[in-house]
């Protein structure tokens, strides 16, 4: 991996920071409708693929602005899915209290593999943090004793808070919908820079008098405190935590999820974790080989427009708009 | 006990490093992350499965024969896959060549399903080599020395290639300076198809010479891959001696964990490999690179 | 940013079609069983042939009229071993397409999602093939059972074979670290020192679940010298243990005790070693061609399929055709009907008469152990000298459960 992937190349807005209505309040109003009227079931796989939306959104974040790829992210799905149970059904703590402990124990989680990750770069950097997640699912899944093993923790609380699903969807819709608008502001904000010029060119960003360990920690816990909040929505959604929430299988879907939306650009986790999602919901139910069926998108996606969906799509922007003028 | 365990270890690492050689070298010449190396040494394994029925079955030779079938037959997949996708990507990031890899993981994986179905298929152990040897007051498998015999015969003659060859040469010189290669006028392309065709034959020759001993499914890609890369990483990216190196580590320590630390063989390679990394970044620190 | 406007709409009006596709209603007539099961990932050979053997059941229960005068229609989904896609499957099976049933499932940990959104929905759930005790005895739920023996059991009955061999006096434990292997491993070890107090037995060595080359774990057991080794392991890793074992002269020094499985028995098939190999099964068929239906079975499935039937086709098909039982009996599907039939009834099954204990949903199935050695009417080796132990032996007793309950509280 001899160049990072950088964010600089995506289009930005008109005004620096500010949230682009015209195209976020569509398809939140749209995801809101749609819970609202489509009954539980739906709202069901709905919740599911808001939840993928905030987990790929955060990876999104750091690949494509970080210019860190990171082969263990689900690590912080799975600490915020045990962050919230552990206290629950061991220490009898109640629900409400404990919702916050999943995000917290998950940034934690960053903080501690994040500062011991950073040192490192490219490939390196990449194994060490699947390195990490590795080491978080065994302790997981063997210390059965404290943390219930590979059989996981489930009855300890009603799952979605006893919430009707069609509820309980309208809340992790506008728990993600702020969650990706504190994104959008740090990622536009003096931080946000630093972040991206630390990600394209690290020795330019040292020269500017910026620390890049530092930059690379804070956007690495920024990116672990997100995936721990969409754990602690998918452990509440569920009901449940098991060690596999911190296992190869989630950090692999992330990963997928983040190519498929296109690597340059903001919306990326968004798109991709929607089209993943629903791929994999659905196709998995007519085809059973559904994973050559990712595999083939892939290929064709990455073929035909290397830069993903996002890119694909802006070309035939661009000869739409070149063909009306 | 220690004395079984170190000398199972070595032999343990020595199929690792099998493993791991394919890998390291396409990286060291091409700088790709090759995912699917662990996808081309489980079809190594079927394709060994399908055809040593067919050759001499039974025999030392049918199998040498059969596996070494199936290897140049994930030769010729390695450089079809080069030519017709690699190729279109070189340009572009790396992110995306690690892209198009991870997908023709998915694609192998499916493809085996489908073809040789979820149960697991048996490759038997040729008649010559399913004995014990006794050394000491212990056993060892027969197979396993072979095994032995063909990583240190395989390191030989990449040792011989590298050095005294005009290939190896050119190798060597794409390592450290891919532009100057270019600009003497040597094909790059074709040494990277080379590089990519030899990686695939090894890692097919890997998956085949291990099949006898262990079951075969369509799941083995994902345990060998991480396996592969963790010894690459610890013996760093490129380097042969490095990955020989760390695959015998791996192995040896992996024997002493069973004995003394048997709860942690879950992340033995884990913990291994992290130490090594962090050992290093410190190194660099210190440096003040 | 503009473009991803156009991309936004197509994703979510693409996203509204599928979700609405997923919502249509379905006739109410047919019984429908939902059939989550683990078809990928770790789980998916054992799969394979009780997927084979529930659709064949389906099938013969349709030709004759089918359940109550209703057709069985059968949705399948793919759990893919995860916990997670099981507890989304089985909702939506429920939720989505209002089924009557559900069961398939084979590893643990899905086993206790599932059984969660069983408890949550009190839609009947159970197990033919997944068999943790958990799920008996602290997740236990009213809406469940299981049809064969659970951990805990298939390890007093190993232990119950080990004891009768008066020469063994050192046994090492050799299992997969993790629930599944402690449990079985822990059970095992205190039923043996119940029968057998001058039994040595050795600290577990546990094998990392997964793992391909067992070569250092044998070489640690062999160390010991011991005269049988318990072996809580199975599937892949067993298969390796066994080809790799024969190259350390294993079966020459000690015994294996292990789960035999007819499925096991046939991927190893010639290569399986004539000494020193031995186990316990869940449901051989070939030990059960004196029962007419087990007899129908067999000869159905291998007519079908050109294979014998492994013991997870003989547990599938088996609970299917007790779930029909009690629908007959209870006339109905509903769930407080079926679940009251369900622990009340008397069932003429392919093992023999069974009965579902209500207090935790086990069934009182039994375990055969025996020797493996060969048999001239099959291709691979089969256990022989094979002893039928019976529930009663093995189940956990009414006290040991309300206590593991109280504990879990």
């Amino acid at each position: 991996m001899s160049a990072p992937i950088t964010g600089s190349r995506s289009a930005a807005p008109a005004i620096p920071g500010a949230i682009p209505w015209r195209v976020v309040i569509p398809p939140v109003l749209a995801a809101a409708l749609m819970l609202a009227v489509l009954g539980p079931g739906a709202a069901l796989v709905i919740t599911d693929v808001l939840i993928m939306v905030l987990f790929a959104s955060s990876l999104n974040l750091l690949m494509i602005y970080g210019g860190m790829v990171s082969f263990g992210h689900a690590a912080y799905f799975g600490l915020g899915a045990y962050g919230l149970a552990l206290p629950v059904a061991k220490l009898g703590l109640p629900v409400w209290a404990a919702l916050a402990l999943g995000p917290l124990a998950a940034a934690l989680g960053a903080l501690v593999f994040g500062a011991l990750c950073v040192r490192l770069s490219h490939i390196y950097f990449a194994m060490l943090t699947l390195a990490c997640a590795e080491i978080t699912y065994t302790v997981l899944f063997q210390a059965y004793a404290f943390t219930g093993g590979d059989t996981g923790i489930t009855k300890f609380m009603a799952p979605r808070l006893g919430l009707d699903p069609r509820l309980y969807g309208l809340v992790v819709l506008a728990v993600v919908c702020v969650c990706l608008a504190l994104l959008w502001r740090l990622v536009n904000s003096p931080l946000g820079l630093a972040i991206r010029v630390v990600g394209e060119e690290p020795h330019r960003a040292a020269a500017l008098g910026y620390n890049p360990r530092t930059v690379q920690l804070v956007a690495f816990m920024f990116a672990g405190l997100l995936a721990g909040v969409a754990g602690t929505l998918f452990s509440v959604y569920h009901g449940n935590a098991f060690p596999d929430y911190a296992g190869l299988g989630f950090t692999i879907d992330a990963l997928v999820m983040v190519v498929i939306g296109g690597l340059h650009s903001f919306g990326g986790g968004v798109y991709g974790a929607v089209i993943y999602t629903v791929l994999k919901t659905f196709v998995s139910r007519y085809v059973d080989e559904w994973e050559l069926v990712v595999g083939v998108i892939l290929l064709a996606v990455v073929l035909a427009s290397p830069r993903g969906c996002a890119g694909a799509l802006a070309r035939i922007g661009a000869m739409l708009r070149n063909k009306s003028s | 006990m220690i004395a079984v365990q170190i000398v199972n270890g070595l032999m343990e690492g020595m199929m690792l490093f099998l493993i791991a050689s394919g890998l390291t070298l396409i990286f060291g010449i091409t700088r790709i992350v090759n995912f699917a190396h662990g996808s081309f040494y489980m079809l190594g394994a079927f394709l060994t499965y399908q055809f040593s029925p067919y050759l001499l079955p039974g025999t030392v030779g049918g199998f040498v024969l059969s596996v070494l079938a199936a290897a140049l037959c994930m030769m010729l997949l390695g450089m079809l896959f080069e030519l017709l996708v690699l190729r279109r990507i070189y340009g572009s990031d790396d992110l995306m060549q690690l892209i198009i890899t991870v997908a023709l993981v998915l694609v192998i994986r499916d493809a085996v399903r489908m073809i040789w179905g979820r149960n697991d298929v048996v490759v038997s152990m040729p008649e010559g080599l399913s004995g014990a040897l006794q050394i000491g007051g212990s056993f060892f498998p027969v197979f396993q020395l072979a095994i032995f015999g063909a990583g240190v015969l395989v390191l030989a003659v990449m040792v011989m290639v590298i050095r005294f060859t005009r290939a190896g040469i050119l190798l060597r010189a794409a390592t450290d300076d891919r532009g100057m290669v270019a600009l003497l006028g040597i094909n790059q392309s074709l040494i990277f198809t080379g590089v990519f065709a030899v990686g695939s034959f090894l890692a097919g020759l890997a998956g085949g010479l291990a099949a006898p001993f262990g079951n075969i499914n369509y799941l083995l890609d994902t345990t060998v891959i991480v396996t592969a890369f963790i010894v690459v990483v610890i013996g760093g990216l490129g380097n042969l001696y490095g990955a020989l190196a760390a695959a015998l580590a791996v192995g040896v320590l992996k024997g002493l964990g069973v004995l003394f630390f048997p709860r942690l063989s879950m992340v033995l390679i884990f913990l291994i490999m992290a130490g090594v990394l962090i050992v290093r970044s410190l190194g660099r620190e210190a440096v003040g690179k | 940013m503009t473009v991803s406007r156009y991309r936004k709409f197509t994703v979510v009006t693409a996203l509204a079609a599928f979700a609405m596709l997923s919502g249509a209603a379905f006739a109410q007539q047919p019984i429908k069983i939902g059939y989550a099961a683990d078809m990928s990932g770790v789980c998916g050979p054992l799969v394979d042939g009780a997927t084979k053997a529930f659709k064949l059941g389906v099938e013969e229960l349709n030709k004759s009229g089918g359940l109550l005068g209703r057709k069985i229609e059968v949705i399948e989904r793919d759990t893919k071993t995860r916990p997670d896609e099981g507890a989304k499957e089985v909702r939506d099976l429920i939720v989505n397409h209002k089924v009557d049933v559900v069961t398939g499932v084979c590893s643990s940990a899905v086993l206790l999602a599932e059984t969660a959104v069983s408890a949550e929905f009190k839609v009947p759930f159970y197990s033919a093939i997944g068999s943790t005790q958990t799920a008996n005895i602290e997740k236990w739920q009213p809406y469940f059972w299981q049809t064969q023996p659970n951990a805990l059991m298939e390890a007093v009955a190993a232990a119950e074979y080990v004891a009768r061999n008066k020469n063994w006096k050192k046994i090492v434990p050799l299992a997969y670290d993790y629930e599944w292997g402690h449990t079985s491993v822990k059970a095992f070890s205190e039923h043996l020192k119940k029968l057998r107090p001058d039994v040595e037995i050795a600290a577990m060595v546990p094998v990392k679940l997964g793992e391909t080359n067992l070569t250092s774990y044998i070489t640690a057991v062999l160390a010991q010298k011991p005269d049988a080794v318990y072996g809580a392991i199975f599937g892949g890793g067993l298969v390796n243990l066994v080809k790799q074992g024969k190259g350390f002269g294993f079966f020459q020094q000690t015994n294996l005790v292990t789960l035999t499985t007819v499925d096991f028995l046939q991927s190893m098939g010639a290569d399986m070693p004539d000494r020193g190999m031995s186990g316990f099964s869940r449901a051989p068929f070939y030990a059960l061609l004196d029962n007419a239906k087990a007899k129908a079975f067999t000869e159905a499935f291998k007519a079908r399929y050109n294979k014998d039937p492994d013991d997870w086709a003989v547990l599938a098909y088996d609970g299917l055709m007790f779930y029909a039982e009690a629908v007959k009996q209870a006339k109905s599907t509903r769930a407080e009907d079926l679940m009251k039939a369900v622990t009340s009834i008397r069932y003429a099954g392919l093992r023999g008469n069974m009965v579902v204990r209500p207090l935790d949903g086990q069934m009182n199935a039994p375990s055969w152990v025996g020797t493996v050695g060969k048999n001239p009417n099959y291709p691979y080796m089969v256990l022989k000298d094979l002893v039928r132990i019976e529930a009663d032996k093995t189940m956990p007793t009414e006290a040991a459960i309300k206590a593991g309950r109280a504990a879990a509280k």
